[in-house]
This record gives C-alpha cells, sequence and structure tokens, in this order.
C-alpha cells in the first residue's frame, strides 16, 4: 500500500467473483487487503432497503430513491474502511435484493480529510455493468487520495448554511456532539432519523467536521443503517427499518433524533462546553474550527474524550482568549499537555503549556501552578531552546509572585520548584533568572505586592531577592537598593512593627554582617519613624523589643558562638538593650534549661562590666526568677548566695534573691550545708540591713536550741507565733517527733509537747501529733505508746496549755484505744499486763481513767466478719 | 416439570451449539428499561453482532433455578440465556428435546421458499396431522412474517436472496418453534401428547459452496437430527435440455453432489465418524420447483397426487414418491447423486415437492401459492426421529 492511496473492494451478488461460485461475494479487491480485512469488509457491506419502498416494482426509478449507504468504520487491523452502498434492485439470476458495495480502504485515519470528503467522489463504482461478472474478476487499482477527495463537498461553509437554514439545526447539533461524548460512558450510539437522505448525509457531514480528522476513527457512520443490532457510533436512518423508535431506544438504547415526528432523546450534560463551542464555530466562523482541528490534528490526538475538550481550551488559551478554568479543568488539561510533552511536539506544547498558565484563572491553585512550572521545566531541560528558558524564567516569577502572595502552604513547594529549576540550570542560566527576578517592573511588582503579604510571604520573597541579588553579584545583598527599598516598604505598611520581623532577617541566614547592618537599618528606620510620627516616642521600646523577639529565632539557629559574637558585637550600640533584652527573654523562654542557658549567657555576655551587663544583670535574674518555677527559683538563689554573686545585684533584687535562698535553709541541726547557706544569708541580711519575712533563720536557730538544748526544758519559741502554717508544720514536724521518742516518762512526754505548743497553730500540732502515734509500729503497744497513755490519762486542767491540749485528749485516747483494739491477742495481753504492773495505775482515778479507755478499746475490736475480710484481703 | 436432576444434563444451545448445563446458564433482566437501565452485552456482541443496549446480564446461580432476582431492580427473570453466547433461549429448554432441522441446498435452489410455505402447510394443516406449531419467541415470529411470509403471501414476489452468514450474521439465527402432537384421550377430550422444539435453518447457497464457510458458519449441520436437502431439478442438463430456454430456466449453479459431499465432510468431521461410517442423520432429498418439471413425469405416477397424511406420515405414499423419484433421477442423469446418498446415508428420502407450484422466474410474480407435498420430507423426518406415527389407513 502506498501512503496516501486507498484500496479497493467490490461487493455484490454476481456470477464471478473471488468466491469461485456464483452468489454474494467479493467481486474484485486491490492487491493488499488482508482476508481479514476481507471478510469484515463483507461484514461491513451489508444492505437492506428500507421496507416501505417498493423496490421489486420498477427497477431503475425505484433504485434511483432508495437511499444509498455511506459507511465508515476502523477495521479491527487499524485501517479506515469507507462503504458506499447501492441498492441494485435484481442480480445476475433474476432475484430482487442486490446492492452494490464499492469500499475504499486506508492505511489509519485520514490525513487532513474527513471520510466525508469522499462522499462526491466521482470513482464511485454503483453497480456491475452487464456482462461484466461473466469476466474474470481483475485486482482493483489502489486510488490516490487526492483524487477522491479532490471534489469534496460538504466544505464547512455549506454546513453552515446547512446549520443557518433551518431553526433549531445548532441546538440540535450541539445536543448531538454531546451524545457523542456520552457513548465512553453509556454505548448508547446516536441515531439520526431523516427524510430525506442528503439531509441525513449533511447532519454526519457536521457530526464529522465537529472533531478533527485525527479522530475519525473513533467516529463510525453510517448515512443510512437498516438493523440497530449492528448500529454505528452515528446512524442516520430514514423509512421503515429494524428501527423501532418506541421508548425503550429513545430513552435507554440510543440517543435518538427523531427529525420525522421532532421527539428527540434528552442528552445528559457532557461536554457542554466542547459541543457549543465547535457549533458556534460552525454556525458562524468555520475557518476558526478548521484551525482547531489542524491545531488537535497535530497533537495526534485520537479519541473523542475529555482530551479534546482539555485541547479547545488550550487551543482558545492560545488564540488569546481568557479562560476562568475551574482548578479540575487547569489540571485536566495540564495533565494532557505533560502526555503531550513527551511527543514530537515539545517545544508548541511548552508555548501551550504557558499560555495555559497566563491565559488561567486567578483562582488556580498554587499546586498546581507550580505543578504546570515542573511540566515547563522538564521540557525546557529536554527541549534545551533558550527561547524557552526565557518562558520558564518569566512564568517562575509569575508562579512565584502568585503562590507567595495567595498561600502560605505552597511557599514550599515553590521554593522546591525553584530548587529544582536551579537544578537544570548551568551558572549562566542561574543568573539570567536571577536577573529575570530582578526586573525593574518585578520589582515594581514586589514592592506593590508587600503591603498585602503574610509574614511567610515576605520571608519567602525577600529571600528571593537576596539570593537574586547575589547571583547577580550584587554584593552584599543588604546593601543593595532592592532589598532596603522592600524593608522600608514592609515597615512603613507597619511601623511599630508589631507583627514579626523575622521576614527582614531571616534572608540574610547566618551572615553577621547582614545581620548587623539591616538591625542597624531597622533601628534607624524607627527612630525617624518616631521622629516622623508614625511611632508614638513611648512605643519605640516596645518597638525595639519586637525587633529582638524576630532576632532571638535567627540567632537561636547559629551555633552559640556565633550568637554571643553577635550579641557582644552589637550590644554597645545604642538603642540596642532593649532588642538584645528581649532576644534574651525569648532564648530563655524557650530553654528547658533555662538557669544553665542565663548562666551561660552570663558568663559570654554580662560578665565583661560593660555598660550593657551593668544594665542587664539584675534585669534579666528578675526576670529569669520570674520565669522559673518556684523551686528552681530558691536553688537558683541560693546559688547565687553561695557564690556570693548575689552581693553584685542591686537591693531590691538582693532581697528577693536572699528570701528565695532562705527558702533552701532546713530545720535540721545536722544539715550542714543549710547551717553555711544560713550564715551567708545572715551575714548578707545584715549587711543589707534587711529583714527576711518569714524569717526561716530565726525558724532554724529555735528547731536547734530546741533539739539540743541539754535540760529540754525549753519553752514554746516566741517565733512559732509569727511563723506561717507550712513553716510551723515544718518545724513541728522536724523537732516533736525526735522530743517524743527520746521522752521515756509522762512528764518528758509532756515537756516535748510545751516545746512546740502553739496556740495560733493548734490544727498544725495536732495533726503531727497524731501522725506521730500513727507511725508507731502497729503491732504492739510500745514504749512511746504507753508513755503517752499515762500522760494523756493524767491531763488535766492544770496543764500550762490546757485549753490547746484538752482539745486535742479525746482524739488522742481514741487513736489509742483504736490501736489497742486492732491489736492481736497477744498485743493486747501484754499491754494488758503492762497497764496492770505500772505504778501510775495503782492510783483509783486513774485506773478508773484506764478501765474506761480499755472498754473504748474493746469497743473498737473489729467483728470476726471484718476480721476475716482482712485476712481475705491480705 | 423440569427435575434438578434433568437439569445437570448437558443442553444443546440451538443458536450457537454448544453445549451447556442448565445450572451455568445466565439469564436476562426483563425489567422495562424505564425500571432496569439496560447495558451493553459484550459477549452476546462478540457471538452475533449484537452491540444494543439490553437488559442487565445475571449471573448464574451455579444450580439449577428457573429464575434469578436482579440485582438493580429487584425482579426475577426467567429469561434463561446460553452461557456462550447469550442468545435469548426457548422457555422449553431441558424440558423439550430440540429437534434440528437442516434445509441445504445450492444457490436457488428454493430453500427459502420452501422454508416458507412449509411453516405455513404445517401452521394451516397441522390439525389433520394432530400438531401445533406455534413460533417460540418474537424474534421468530417477526423474520419468518418479513422475510418469508410476507414477500410470499402478501407481496406476492420472489424472496430475495438469502444473504451469506459470513456477511450477516442474522442469517445465522434460526426459527424456533415448538411442535405438540395432540391426540385424543378417553371421552374424545384432546390431550397433549408431546412436545418438541423443532429448529429450522435456512442456509444460503454461497455458504455451502466451500468447505471453509461451511464449517465456520454451518456448525449446526452436524448437529441436526435431520437434513432437508432441496435439488433444483432445472440444474440437471438433461431436464434443461428436454424443458427448453422457454421454461425460464435459472442460471447453472454449484453441483449438488458437491454439496452432499461437503456436507457429509463436515458430518463426519463433527461427529467423529470415519470414512466408513454412513451418516446417521436422516436425509431427505427434495427435488424443488416440482410443477416446473411435471411435464416430465410419467402421468402414473404418485408424484402426481396430493399426499394424504391423516393423523400421521403416510409411508406408502412415501415409499411410492421414494421409487419415483429414485427412477426419475436415473432418467435424467442423477445416479451420483442417488449412489452417493445411499452409500452415504444409512436413512434417507427422495421427495418431490413445490413450495410455490408456479414459477416466478421470467415475470417476477408469484402469481398464486400453491404448495405441493412440501410438507412430505419434514414429516419424514418427523417420522424417522419417532415424533410422528403412521397415518390412519
Amino acid at each position: 500500500v502506498i501512503e496516501a492511496h486507498a484500496l479497493q473492494f467490490h461487493y455484490t451478488s454476481c456470477r464471478r467473483g473471488l468466491a469461485g461460485s456464483p452468489g454474494w461475494q467479493t467481486r474484485a479487491i486491490s492487491v493488499g487487503v488482508e482476508h481479514e480485512e476481507r471478510r469484515e469488509l463483507e461484514r461491513i457491506a451489508r444492505y437492506d432497503p428500507p421496507r416501505d419502498v417498493p423496490v421489486h416494482l420498477a427497477p431503475e426509478p425505484v433504485c434511483d430513491a432508495v437511499p444509498k449507504t455511506f459507511r465508515v468504520t476502523t477495521l479491527s487491523s487499524g485501517r479506515t474502511a469507507v462503504v458506499r452502498m447501492v441498492y441494485v434492485g435484481k442480480d445476475y439470476s433474476g432475484r430482487w435484493g442486490n446492492f452494490f458495495a464499492h469500499g475504499l480502504l486506508f492505511d489509519g485515519p485520514l490525513v487532513g480529510r474527513w471520510p466525508i470528503d469522499a462522499y462526491a467522489w466521482s470513482g464511485w463504482v454503483s453497480r456491475l455493468d452487464d456482462g461484466d461478472d461473466e469476466r474474470e474478476p481483475q485486482p482493483l487499482p489502489p486510488i490516490p487520495l487526492e483524487e477522491i477527495t479532490e471534489n469534496a463537498d460538504f466544505s464547512f461553509d455549506e454546513l453552515r448554511t446547512f446549520l443557518l437554514e433551518a431553526d433549531g439545526r445548532t441546538q440540535l447539533l450541539e445536543q448531538m456532539l454531546m451524545a457523542i461524548f456520552r457513548r465512553a460512558d453509556d454505548a448508547r450510539r446516536l441515531v439520526i432519523r431523516e427524510r430525506h437522505e442528503l439531509e441525513a448525509v449533511y447532519w454526519i457531514a457536521c457530526l464529522q467536521k465537529a472533531f478533527p480528522t485525527s479522530c475519525q476513527g473513533s467516529l463510525s457512520c453510517s448515512t443510512f443503517q437498516f438493523d440497530p443490532r449492528n448500529a454505528l457510533a452515528v446512524n442516520a436512518t430514514m423509512g421503515e427499518t429494524d428501527f423501532l423508535f418506541d421508548e425503550g431506544e429513545r430513552l435507554h438504547q440510543f440517543y435518538v433524533f427523531d427529525l420525522v415526528t421532532g421527539r428527540h432523546s434528552d442528552v445528559p450534560e457532557s461536554h457542554r462546553e466542547y459541543a457549543r463551542t465547535v457549533t458556534a464555530w460552525m454556525a458562524s466562523d468555520p475557518q476558526r474550527l478548521l484551525r482547531f482541528h489542524e491545531f488537535v490534528s497535530d497533537f495526534g490526538q485520537r479519541d473523542i474524550g475529555p482530551e479534546l475538550l482539555d485541547l479547545l481550551r488550550v487551543y482558545r488559551l492560545e488564540c488569546g482568549e481568557r479562560l476562568a478554568l475551574p482548578e479540575v479543568d487547569f489540571r485536566s488539561a495540564l495533565a494532557l499537555l505533560r502526555t503531550l510533552s513527551l511527543g514530537p511536539q515539545l517545544g508548541r506544547v511548552l508555548g501551550l503549556v504557558g499560555g495555559l498558565v497566563r491565559g488561567s484563572d486567578a483562582s488556580i491553585s498554587p499546586e498546581s501552578r507550580i505543578e504546570a512550572l515542573r511540566v515547563l521545566v522538564e521540557g525546557a531541560a529536554v527541549a534545551e531552546n533558550p527561547a524557552h528558558w526565557d518562558l520558564v524564567f518569566r512564568l517562575w516569577v509569575d508562579t512565584f509572585d502568585h503562590v507567595v502572595a495567595n498561600s502560605d502552604d505552597a511557599v514550599q513547594i515553590a521554593t522546591l520548584t525553584r530548587g529544582e529549576l536551579v537544578a537544570r540550570l548551568g551558572d549562566s542560566r542561574r543568573r539570567e533568572l536571577a536577573a529575570a527576578f530582578l526586573t525593574s517592573g518585578h520589582v515594581e511588582r514586589m514592592l506593590s505586592l508587600m503591603g498585602r503579604l503574610s509574614d511567610e510571604g515576605r520571608t519567602r520573597l525577600m529571600c528571593e531577592v537576596v539570593l537574586a541579588c547575589q547571583r547577580v553579584g550584587q554584593q552584599p545583598a543588604y546593601e543593595a537598593a532592592e532589598v532596603r527599598a522592600l524593608i522600608d516598604v514592609g515597615l512603613r505598611h507597619e511601623p511599630t512593627c508589631g507583627g514579626n520581623l523575622q521576614w527582614v532577617l531571616t534572608p540574610f541566614g547566618k551572615d553577621p554582617d547582614g545581620v548587623e547592618a539591616i538591625l542597624v537599618h531597622l533601628l534607624t528606620r524607627c527612630e525617624e519613624y518616631a521622629l516622623e510620627g508614625l511611632i508614638a516616642p513611648d512605643s519605640l521600646a516596645a518597638v525595639r523589643r519586637s525587633i529582638g523577639r524576630s532576632l532571638s529565632p535567627i540567632l537561636g539557629a547559629w551555633g552559640d558562638a556565633e550568637r554571643f559574637g553577635m550579641i557582644n558585637r552589637v550590644k554597645m550600640r545604642e538603642g540596642f538593650d532593649d532588642v538584645l533584652l528581649s532576644e534574651w527573654e525569648v532564648s530563655i523562654a524557650a530553654s528547658s534549661d533555662r538557669v544553665r542557658k542565663h548562666l551561660q549567657y552570663a558568663e559570654e555576655v554580662l560578665s565583661d562590666g560593660s555598660p550593657f551587663a551593668e544594665a542587664m544583670q539584675g534585669v534579666m535574674l528578675a526576670t529569669l526568677l520570674d520565669a522559673l518555677p518556684r523551686d528552681e527559683q530558691s536553688a537558683l538563689a541560693a546559688d547565687w548566695v553561695r557564690s556570693t554573686r548575689s552581693r553584685t545585684l542591686a537591693g531590691e533584687v538582693a532581697a528577693r534573691v536572699l528570701a528565695l535562698a532562705s527558702q533552701r535553709v532546713t530545720l535540721v541541726p545536722e544539715d550542714h550545708g543549710s547551717e553555711t547557706l544560713a550564715e551567708r544569708i545572715e551575714e548578707e541580711v545584715a549587711e543589707r540591713q534587711l529583714r527576711l519575712k518569714p524569717d526561716r533563720l530565726a525558724l532554724r536557730r529555735a528547731a536547734v536550741r530546741a533539739l539540743t538544748a541539754a535540760d529540754g526544758k525549753v519553752g514554746a519559741p516566741v517565733v512559732l507565733d509569727h511563723v506561717d502554717p507550712s513553716s510551723y508544720r515544718e518545724f513541728v514536724a522536724s523537732v516533736l517527733p525526735r522530743l517524743l521518742n527520746n521522752a521515756r516518762r509522762a512528764e518528758e512526754h509532756g515537756q516535748a509537747l510545751n516545746v512546740v505548743a502553739c496556740e495560733t497553730h493548734q490544727r498544725e500540732l495536732a495533726d503531727t501529733y497524731l501522725t506521730f502515734l500513727s507511725d508507731c509500729p502497729a503491732d504492739r503497744f510500745g514504749q512511746a505508746d504507753h508513755v503517752a497513755l499515762e500522760y494523756w490519762l493524767a491531763l488535766d486542767d492544770s496543764n500550762t496549755h490546757w485549753p490547746l491540749l484538752g482539745v486535742m485528749r479525746r482524739p488522742v485516747l481514741q487513736a489509742l484505744a483504736r490501736k489497742l483494739g486492732e491489736m492481736g491477742r497477744a498485743g493486747r495481753a501484754e499491754a494488758r499486763a503492762r497497764f496492770a504492773s505500772a505504778p501510775v495505775f495503782k492510783d483509783p482515778a486513774l485506773r478508773s481513767r484506764l478501765d474506761v479507755f480499755l472498754d473504748w478499746a474493746d469497743a473498737q475490736r473489729p467483728s470476726w466478719f471484718e476480721r476475716l475480710r482482712r485476712v481475705v484481703a491480705g | 416439570m423440569l427435575s434438578p436432576l434433568k437439569s445437570a444434563n448437558r443442553t444443546l444451545c440451538p443458536f450457537c451449539f454448544e453445549y451447556f448445563q442448565l445450572r451455568e446458564t445466565p439469564f436476562r433482566c426483563t425489567s422495562p428499561m424505564a425500571r432496569c437501565e439496560p447495558e451493553p452485552d459484550p459477549i452476546l456482541e462478540r457471538h452475533w453482532g449484537d452491540n444494543r443496549r439490553l437488559g442487565k446480564v445475571l449471573p448464574p446461580a451455579w444450580r439449577f433455578v428457573r429464575g434469578i432476582k436482579c440485582g438493580s431492580c429487584g425482579k426475577v427473570s426467567r429469561r434463561r440465556l446460553c452461557p456462550h453466547c447469550h442468545a435469548d433461549l426457548p422457555h422449553t429448554t431441558g424440558s423439550y428435546k430440540n429437534v434440528i432441522f437442516a434445509i441445504i441446498g445450492a444457490k436457488e435452489a428454493g430453500k427459502s421458499h420452501y422454508l416458507a410455505t412449509l411453516i405455513d402447510q404445517l401452521r394451516v394443516n397441522g390439525g389433520a396431522l394432530n400438531l401445533l406449531l406455534e413460533a417460540m419467541n418474537d424474534e421468530t415470529i417477526a423474520r419468518y412474517r418479513q422475510d418469508f411470509y410476507d414477500p410470499v403471501y402478501r407481496e406476492h414476489r420472489p424472496i430475495s436472496a438469502t444473504a451469506s452468514a459470513l456477511a450477516d450474521r442474522r442469517v445465522q439465527r434460526p426459527l424456533v418453534y415448538s411442535l405438540t402432537r395432540v391426540g385424543t384421550g378417553l371421552g374424545g377430550r384432546s390431550v397433549i401428547r408431546g412436545a418438541v422444539v423443532l429448529v429450522f435453518f435456512d442456509t444460503a447457497g454461497e455458504d455451502l459452496d466451500s468447505e471453509d464457510t461451511l464449517s465456520a458458519v454451518n456448525k449446526y449441520i452436524y448437529r441436526s437430527d435431520g437434513l432437508v436437502l432441496l435439488v433444483d431439478p432445472l440444474q440437471l442438463p438433461s431436464v434443461r435440455d428436454q424443458l427448453g430456454s422457454g421454461a425460464g430456466l435459472p442460471n447453472m449453479n454449484t453441483e449438488t453432489s458437491d454439496i452432499v459431499t461437503r456436507v457429509t465432510r463436515l458430518v463426519q468431521k463433527g461427529r467423529g465418524l470415519g470414512e466408513t461410517d454412513r451418516i446417521p442423520i436422516p436425509l431427505a432429498v427434495a427435488f424443488s420447483k416440482f410443477d416446473a418439471v411435471k411435464p416430465l413425469v410419467d402421468a402414473q405416477f404418485q408424484l402426481h397426487n396430493v399426499a394424504r397424511h391423516d393423523g400421521g406420515f403416510d409411508r406408502h405414499d412415501f415409499e411410492a414418491i421414494n421409487s419415483e423419484m429414485m427412477a426419475l433421477l436415473d432418467e435424467w442423469g442423477g445416479q451420483d447423486l442417488v449412489h452417493q446418498v445411499k452409500i452415504r446415508y444409512a436413512k434417507h428420502g427422495f421427495f418431490g415437492v413445490s413450495a410455490l407450484g408456479c414459477n416466478p422466474h421470467t415475470t417476477g410474480r408469484i402469481s398464486h401459492v400453491v404448495p405441493q407435498r412440501v410438507e412430505d420430507p419434514f414429516l419424514w423426518l418427523l417420522a424417522e426421529n419417532g415424533l410422528l406415527g403412521r397415518a390412519k389407513q
């Protein structure tokens, strides 16, 4: 087969043909048609005349009135078959029903032509001449494609006339086109019922030419179809056939456009945009439609589906239309272009991607734009055409602006894309990219953007500008006019710096010179704004502190040496105290070990006696203490006292440190560390003429005295009346148990209580005492219990602390009785024996009190059930 | 009533001639399309070229069931499909035996006209034979009416040439009828004595002209229970010579003996028979267009008489006709055909029939339809298959 030639095929009922015997058979065929293709063609070349045409009555005129069939389909081999069938009446044997099929076979889709263009070919054979079939069949010659389509009817102008000559045809065509798109989803084929053969052919022509030539392979057509069982994608029909045109066919089996009765199927919405646009072009601007078809064919698009709609949109964008493409359509078109970019039309596709991005609606997400940019970058890397790179650079700049202006989330992606882009560029192209970013037009755009950007957006923008300045050789970048201009615009937009100023500092990364220069610039500008009245004079400190808060994360990302180096560089500068204090606050607040962090800071920054150190030491310590938990506050304060650093502190801070340090002083006489700390605190308090409140040092002295006095006969220290309940409880808990454990007689027990008794803290005393009793061994009534029992049974209102102890007497005796009652048999017997032998209980009055006590104890004995329960409970 | 045991037996699809078991048959949803959306059936399209959206195919239950509920619309469907080709099976599938008759013959032998009048005669005169013939599906009703009955009986014109099954798959679809045998019970009441499904195949002459085509589209032939071989006597040179050119002679076509040879070979291959095995399928060799050759037939011959199959098959009449036809063939130079049939086919009979009773060849019109003895070959085949008793003497 020679390309652009068509092979031929003749089929009819005849005497001689390829079958070797008379009858239905392929009469003749071109060399090159395969056997299977011939079989398939024979099936396609099936013709039945309409039943209502009296084809058996008068041969010639009637035969001319019977509709011809012009059928187009694609064979399994991929070749396109165009078959024309003409009813011829009788066959060689005189029997009715004969027809002649003349087929043309093309290699694949017709390039640049529509199958309907062959309809008017003058070379169609309609019948065998008399006696022809008595000769042996000869191979049919191939026909040049040009010859077949040279007299093409159904030009676009004719189709426009056809569409406009009757009302409603454009709307019908639109519906038909949607129906064709629907077939991929619901397998319903299109059936057009017409009165006249030529009208039907026009409809087929309109439908074919609504799609590019490259898509005709999926648009099989028949201008007259008799049998609904083997309907093609598009079928015209007329007269009485096997089609029923009932509801089943109209609503469910086919998309029927019955132009005889006017009853058409409802076509669900599908690719209406394509149908409407193409119909409109066909009816008003056929040349544009033709150009679109050429555009599509250039890309070899073969399927009638969503891709065609994507191509239509891309084409319209290429033509300069602005389309408000929804996100999903944008991505769909982009996916198609990405696929096409793998083909031979790469350069053109890249231009289309550019058009897609530029012509699309602003609502397209940054992710989608970046995806488009990726397609461009990948394509440009393959194409290696400077013009493509220029396009990429322009789009990158546009996309960057769009992304930065519209989505914080996409900034990372944008950066990533730039990374991908840069990775594919050589040094010179990188400079070009940077230059494209720093064009005066783009700088203007960036300046206008600044006021609308989020902090993240500004940061990204500044980073890119700094990077671009570095790439184009504007060193140092922090002195670049573009950089300063952007900073000034951003600052003017928010002169009080209420927000985050990292966007100004981040771009300079670890460049101390850059950071310092920018900080100086910021402070200078703030002062100018204060002079201009943009900042209230009393807000200047707050503004500086705001700068410091922004500085902290920058320095925090540096190593300690670099950070402290930077701080030491700027601490001498005027106006930096608030900045650095704020920086310090943020760094301390973010630290898990704030004390260590500050000590390191103090060591590196505050130990040089500089004015900054002088001014900040106390302020920072106080701030630090505020930031610490209470326990850590006292530990830090004790540390400072022990290390004598507290002596360098100013009065108020020093008093607070000493008070906090005193909280670390214990009441245990044997704790020598506390003793030393207490002495240091006492000295410093004395020197500074301070008064601690609460005075734990006095409390410690009282405790030591109570526990170490040789005679043990000390009274309750006066200091106890003035301590807080917590301190008193600590005092009693430290002193009382040790005194009671040492008591061997009731009198000594009473003396111990007298030492700690304090009317002010009655409850704390009772609680501590009862806790002491409960801490004694539960299984035996020991020495301390006996002494306590003797003391409390004998206690009466003659005691010095009667009102206080009187209140405690009954709960204490009940506690003792409960303990005795719950003891085991042996323990009780032992205790009773001891009571019996104790001289003190010889006294009848006490004996009587003991008996009452023992009755209480018996009453406290648990029932056998309770004892069993306890055994079971373990 | 069909028993589950029976359902385990293999059944033959009268459309694609593949065997299957009832438990593996899918069903087709029969709900109105408005209730249950139709869908394409790729299997039906592959076998029959029918790409319409039809009722949903409901998968088989893999056990014997009389119907399956559609998962989409919930309606129980009893329309059983062949699992191989998805053709709608007769509702009696599995209950009644399928009896397949193929009508074969050279091109222009008159096969379609024979089938048109045979079916009409069986419908009209079935009562005398205690037979009731009814179409089994709409497709059969429509196709018989459009392709056979209307042209002959209403439009009085010859039937158009049958398309090759290679080109038109519709030709491969048979006409399916039920044939019910009735009788008289005690008290004189009519009773049904049994029924079979009759499957008629009309064949395009072209499709018998090559062995490849024959085996590709006519494999039903070796599955059939009876063959009617129509022979056009006007193709016999002796007859043509005796009648002369004024008799409206048709073109010379394929030799009938060639067709018999091909059919014989097809059956042998299809049934796995050896070269020396005789074909067990009854073969009725029927000379069509007999009205045209009547002038050449002895006036004393039984062939001139009307057959009287009263209540059954008239075997005496058959034997007379059979003898007469063989004698005529011997006279007309058709000894080779007789010899071939006698050697290859265990059961055979020779008949003379006229579907139309007239010759439309020259005028293109059927002036009157007077079928003659068209039912003879068919009744003989029924009798040979044990489906029809002897006629009353």
